[in-house]
């Protein structure tokens, strides 16, 4: 327990605590609170355990246990688990486990996903903060490692963006703590191979990794440049982002094969704030060959761009290009990724976006027909995309592409690029979805990596697709893209639809409905 | 002994067609009742339900339950040969192996004798609970159709939605989308024309287009085509087969996988 004395300054957030927990529906989490407050997590934890002590009653609380398992001394594990449950979590483990107060709520949330929101929120609002302000995730005043190869400089630019890093205290270590990394990843590849660990603890494996962190040197509020392992994170995306699974705008590259797998997101409020969250694993992994195929985009994205001017390409793979130099100057400069839109965002901040969205939508407006380089940052991505969702018409790229482009974070621009750019260098692959129907009468969908061999010829393919974009800008895109939404809002059984005729769907056998008589 | 005699025998001409393509082989089961059908597609997804009832024949005649397995498409074949007038007449004895198809033609001229052999066929009899349908849409046939017909050059998969607006196809495929709504419309001459719908509460479903195409082939039997609708049930399309009975296509929905969603 992190019991011990508490400072009476600490104690004097308690009632702020208390006013918190009086929304029913927040997550205080240890981490959150130690943001929030700027103080320690260590001390955090305790202020939530008085808390509880207090107030247990009427709070459900979740635990961090953590400590050699029983059954396998090789392995440590950090598991979440609710407070009814935490002497059978326990059981499990030896004698010294640590039991520390992770959240406190007043229910436990069915969906892992919002334990983990609020801090991602307010991570991102951290990140997002003016370069110049001093913030608890930027001067890393809680890491108790100081190591010289840390070092914040753009050295991560290509995967550090990726949306869901931020708080992943794996990450972290993997840069600031090298020695422990090995080992730490191998605890985290065990943990996820346990087949008793609860669903919770899974879905929280990218948490209760960076727990064993935070217990150990609470070095997980770095904002260092981060590179998990993309499997991780594959998990992580899997488990906690539920919600956003259906539009994970990352992989509509792929979703073109079947043009009704679109997304759920356009009937979101904010659509790019579902997608940006949702770049999956395969958009990451693709991204991340990319990036090792031909890790020298920035010209070549350049080129592209003067090459085509800002008109879209007519192929509905055409990639959004915002990438620019000013973009990259600025993530050199700070060195901590542009974070993504919250999945779920904070009520208020989400507004505040949005009135800021709106009165930037108009001169985003004006902006795109004559060059997208007027955007310098993560947000003006995701509020062009969103102006662009919102009003297809006028606009010259695809709706959907755009949402494509937006899921990614400005630093994988040049990536991106290159995955679409016709002019690349790099030998051309994209994914080709197949579909075809097995002799049983199900429909089977493959992915298929597809290559094409010559960049002459894509080169020229290219011209010819960016000629005939100018010249009928939107007509080719934009009749997928309304028909889509005038789908998505028809009806509420309407809803599902888009993910119903694509990949989520099978067919249901008739030996399922009628018994045999 | 078993003898039916059949005088608009176009109509067993059209069920074969009508269903052949869906099921291969199927069991014919006769009973004093009727000659009915049912049979699942191989891949377990459609089943069709055939009932001719024994007093829409002329003559009926059958000593006890007996069932007939033929190859649909070798009995296709066979009924091919019969003139769409012909009077049909299909007969077969107890123990035997075959099934005899005798065509008269309508002046009594010509008499054509057609001898096939049975099998053997395992046939899982399902049990079709009575349900009441969510809803139940009525419409020409040959505009359903031309529907799925449409929709199948677009996409593999068809979403039927069913609100008071009307009854709304839609699908969408890499070329694009299609949504075909048809309106309720009881105002027209002929009554056959009319599309009806029945609602009690909105359900959308969707379908596998290439069931519903070889469904469709039995628009000739009728006019009009009934829909029943209800979510977590199979889609009934129905035909009726003028005062004799009817042809029932039960397929099974596409459900959303959903596994990989939860958290």
């Amino acid at each position: 327990m992190a019991g011990g004395a508490v400072d009476q300054s600490l104690l004097d957030l308690l009632p702020q605590i208390h006013a918190l927990f009086s929304d029913p529906l927040r997550v205080i989490s240890y981490k959150w609170l130690s943001r929030n407050f700027s103080v320690s997590s260590n001390d955090a934890k305790r202020l939530l355990q008085e808390f509880v002590d207090k107030n247990g009653a009427d709070l459900q609380v979740i635990y961090s246990v953590s400590g050699w398992l029983k059954n396998n001394p090789q392995n440590y594990c950090v598991k979440l688990t609710s407070g009814p449950k935490l002497e059978e979590a326990r059981q499990a483990f030896k004698d010294s486990c640590s039991v520390q107060v992770y959240s406190i709520q007043a229910s436990i949330p069915k969906d892992t996903a919002v334990l983990w929101n609020p801090e991602f929120v307010q991570a991102e609002e951290l990140f997002n903060q003016p370069f110049d302000e001093e913030n608890c995730l930027r001067d890393n005043r809680f890491c108790g490692v100081f190591n010289s190869f840390v070092k914040r400089t753009s050295s991560g630019k290509h995967v550090s963006s990726l949306p869901p890093k931020p708080v992943n205290g794996a990450a972290v270590a993997a840069q600031s703590k090298p020695s422990v990394t090995p080992k730490e990843q191998s605890v985290t590849a065990r943990q996820q191979d346990l087949p008793g660990v609860s669903s919770l603890k899974q879905g929280a494996g990218n948490k209760s990794e960076k727990d064993s962190f935070t217990v150990l040197d609470k070095a997980a509020n770095a904002p260092v440049s981060k590179e998990p392992s993309i499997v991780a994170h594959a998990n992580k995306n899997k488990a906690q982002n539920g919600k956003a699974m259906p539009g994970n705008g990352g992989s509509l590259a792929n979703m073109w094969g079947r043009a009704s797998a679109k997304p759920k997101p356009p009937a979101t409020t904010n659509p790019a704030a579902v997608a940006s969250v949702a770049a999956t694993a395969d958009a990451q992994i693709c991204a991340k060959e990319e990036a090792d195929a031909d890790s020298s985009d920035d010209e070549q994205g350049l080129k592209y761009r003067r090459g085509s001017g800002n008109a879209s390409n007519r192929k509905r793979r055409a990639v959004f290009d915002f990438s620019d130099d000013e973009e990259d100057d600025n993530i050199v400069s700070i060195a901590s990724p542009e974070l993504p839109k919250p999945q779920a965002p904070d009520p208020v901040t989400q507004t505040a976006e949005d009135t800021e969205a709106d009165q930037k939508n108009m001169e985003n407006k004006e902006d795109i027909p004559s060059n997208v380089k007027g955007c310098s940052r993560g947000l003006d991505f995701e509020l062009t995309s969103e102006c662009k969702s919102k009003s297809v018409n006028t606009i010259n790229y695809s709706g959907i592409t755009l949402k494509e482009k937006s899921s990614d974070p400005p630093i994988n621009d040049n990536k991106q690029d290159s995955t679409a750019e016709p002019a690349s260098t790099s030998p051309k692959r994209r994914k080709v979805l197949k579909t075809r129907i097995d002799e049983r009468g199900r429909e089977v969908t493959e992915v298929v990596w597809e290559g094409e061999a010559s960049a002459g010829d894509k080169t020229e393919k290219n011209a010819n697709t960016t000629t005939a974009s100018r010249a009928a800008p939107s007509s080719k895109p934009q009749p997928a893209a309304n028909a889509d939404k005038s789908k998505a809002p028809s009806k509420a059984a309407g809803s599902k639809k888009p993910a119903k005729a694509g990949t989520g769907t099978k067919q249901g056998s008739i030996m399922s409905f009628f018994k045999k008589a | 002994m078993l003898e039916l005699r059949l005088v608009q025998g176009s109509l067993l001409k059209k069920v074969l067609e009508a269903i052949r393509e869906l099921v291969t082989d199927a069991n014919f089961d006769c009973s004093g009742t009727g000659f009915s059908l049912q049979a699942m597609d191989s891949s377990h997804v459609a089943l069709v339900a055939l009932l001719l009832r024994a007093e829409g024949f002329e003559h009926y005649r059958c000593d006890r339950n007996l069932s007939m397995g033929m190859n649909l498409n070798n009995m296709a074949k066979m009924l091919r040969c019969a003139g769409n007038d012909d009077i049909i007449t299909i007969k077969a004895d107890d123990g035997s192996d075959t099934v005899t198809f005798m065509f008269e033609s309508p002046k009594q001229d010509k008499i054509a004798d057609f001898e096939m052999k049975l099998m053997d066929i395992d046939s899982e009899h399902l049990g079709i609970p009575d349900s009441e349908y969510q809803a139940i849409v009525r419409m020409p046939s040959a505009e359903f159709m031309r529907i799925c017909k449409d929709l199948s050059s677009i996409g593999d998969t068809v979403i039927i939605s069913v609100t008071k607006e009307g009854v709304k196809f839609s699908t969408s495929g890499e070329i694009g989308s299609a949504n075909i709504v048809c309106r309720q419309n009881q105002t027209v001459d002929k009554p056959e024309e009319a599309t009806v719908i029945e609602m009690q509460e909105p359900v959308s479903l969707t379908f596998a287009l290439r069931y519903m195409n070889s469904f469709t082939k039995a628009s000739s039997l009728s006019d009009q085509v009934t829909i029943s609708l209800s979510s977590e049930l199979p889609v009934v399309v129905e035909y009726k087969i003028a005062e004799m009975g009817y042809i029932r296509f039960y397929l099974a929905p596409k459900i959303e996988e959903d596994e990989e969603m939860k958290p």
